[in-house]
């Protein structure tokens, strides 16, 4: 998982500042990407058991390139957990998939920035059921 | 000797005395209050993004480590960032203190932003109890029962739940209009049951009051399209016309976390 920051040189300098704030949610509606998620997964014969929350957080930099990856993993009752690695790189492998990023983005003057997004996949028994934003 | 020893003691501890501080009433509602508007005006001069936001906080609680309301407010950046451990430890904390205030609105946070549908019925279950009729971010207690219900595809309940919201929201004033999400929802619900009749019904009776809302557009066009009604592919024009125009479901949090059934313009393209 690549937790190295990558921007591109037009980039505004990484300030923190989240996708919210520019309003840059991800352009596809939660039922669209569980059910890639879904497929992608199934192509990967990857599987899981349990339940809980695997979220990926990283900066979008203002060309749409994700980087500085963290994972955060909880159990249903948000308690910090860990999930089986393979699959959290097989989640990995389809957050990269994601190339509908806002790009080229402005908050008051400054240009061009990037910004801090995350995706969560909440799971159910093993399947997931729900991803968030 | 031993006098002057005796009065420098006296002096030394009545100067002790002069500069401690009196004892704070942690459990007084007014020295909550006064604590809260203290240090909410510093950490809002940073923002909630900020390390000061959290900085201010902890002086708070340094002081009375009771205040509910320092607990949930300590915890909104780890919400909309997505750190769901150290958020909803911090939620758990303001309902433990004040859970007549608070457990409605971890409700809240259950439904819309974790999607965590069983949790979010407990709590409003709960809330409901301790006060009951009362409104949370807009809604009724069971607007959000009615979501929850419609993300664990218990449609039967789903349905109660909205018609109990949308009778609170008469029982205030019987001839007011109904929140227009109230109706989205309770239509969409009708849908999911193929009761397809009564979900044109309501969703055109939510497009009368959200001409531009394009989830009821697009889901009126899907009931059109179950019953094959050639209007359908009219609302499917609509619903995309709206979304491209900005129009979206007019809720606060939306910016941060989708809404149950809310679509994009990808899912109205590939209907």
């Amino acid at each position: 998982m690549d937790t190295t920051r990558i921007f591109h040189s037009d980039c505004a300098p990484p300030y923190a500042i989240y996708y919210y704030q520019v309003k840059a949610k991800y352009p596809a509606s939660s039922s669209t990407l569980l059910r890639e998620a879904r497929e992608f997964l199934k192509h990967k014969h990857s599987s899981i058991e349990g339940s809980g929350y695997i979220t990926f957080r990283f900066f979008v930099d203002c060309k749409g390139t994700m980087s500085r990856v963290q994972v955060l993993q909880t159990d249903e009752n948000y308690n910090t957990t860990h999930f089986s690695k393979d699959y959290v790189n097989d989640l990995y492998l389809y957050v990269k998939t994601l190339d509908q990023w806002l790009v080229n983005t402005e908050i008051q003057n400054l240009k061009n920035i990037n910004y801090i997004a995350f995706i969560s996949f909440k799971i159910k028994h093993g399947q997931i059921v729900n991803i968030i934003p | 000797m031993a006098r002057s020893l005796i009065l420098f003691l006296s002096i030394l501890v009545i100067r002790i005395s002069a500069y401690s501080q009196p004892k704070i009433d942690c459990n007084s509602k007014a020295v909550q209050d006064s604590l809260v508007e203290v240090y909410s005006k510093k950490a809002w001069m940073f923002g909630y993004n900020h390390p000061q936001w959290e900085a201010s906080w902890d002086s708070l609680l340094a002081i009375c480590p009771n205040v509910a309301m320092a607990y949930r407010e300590k915890a909104i950046p780890y919400l909309k960032n997505g750190d769901y451990a150290m958020a909803f430890k911090l939620e758990d904390k303001a309902v433990e203190f004040d859970p007549k205030s608070w457990i409605a609105y971890r409700g809240f946070l259950h439904c819309i932003f974790t999607k965590n549908y069983e949790k979010a019925l407990v709590d409003f279950d709960h809330a409901a109890k301790l006060a009951p009729k009362a409104y949370i971010m807009d809604h009724t207690y069971s607007f959000y029962r009615g979501l929850s219900f419609l993300g664990l595809e218990e449609y039967d309940q789903a349905e109660k739940a909205f018609l109990m919201d949308i009778a609170q929201q008469h029982e205030k004033n019987g001839s007011n209009d109904i929140h227009f999400n109230s109706l989205l929802y309770l239509g969409i619900v009708y849908y999911e049951m193929k009761d397809y009749k009564k979900a044109e019904k309501i969703l055109k009776d939510c497009l009368r009051l959200y001409e531009q809302l394009p989830e009821a557009n697009y889901y009126l066009a899907q009931t059109f399209k179950k019953t094959g009604n050639a209007a359908a592919s009219q609302y499917f024009q609509k619903a995309k016309e709206y979304f491209q125009q900005g129009y979206k479901i007019n809720e606060d949090n939306e910016v941060y976390t989708n809404y149950p059934k809310q679509i994009s313009l990808s899912g109205i393209d590939n209907k």
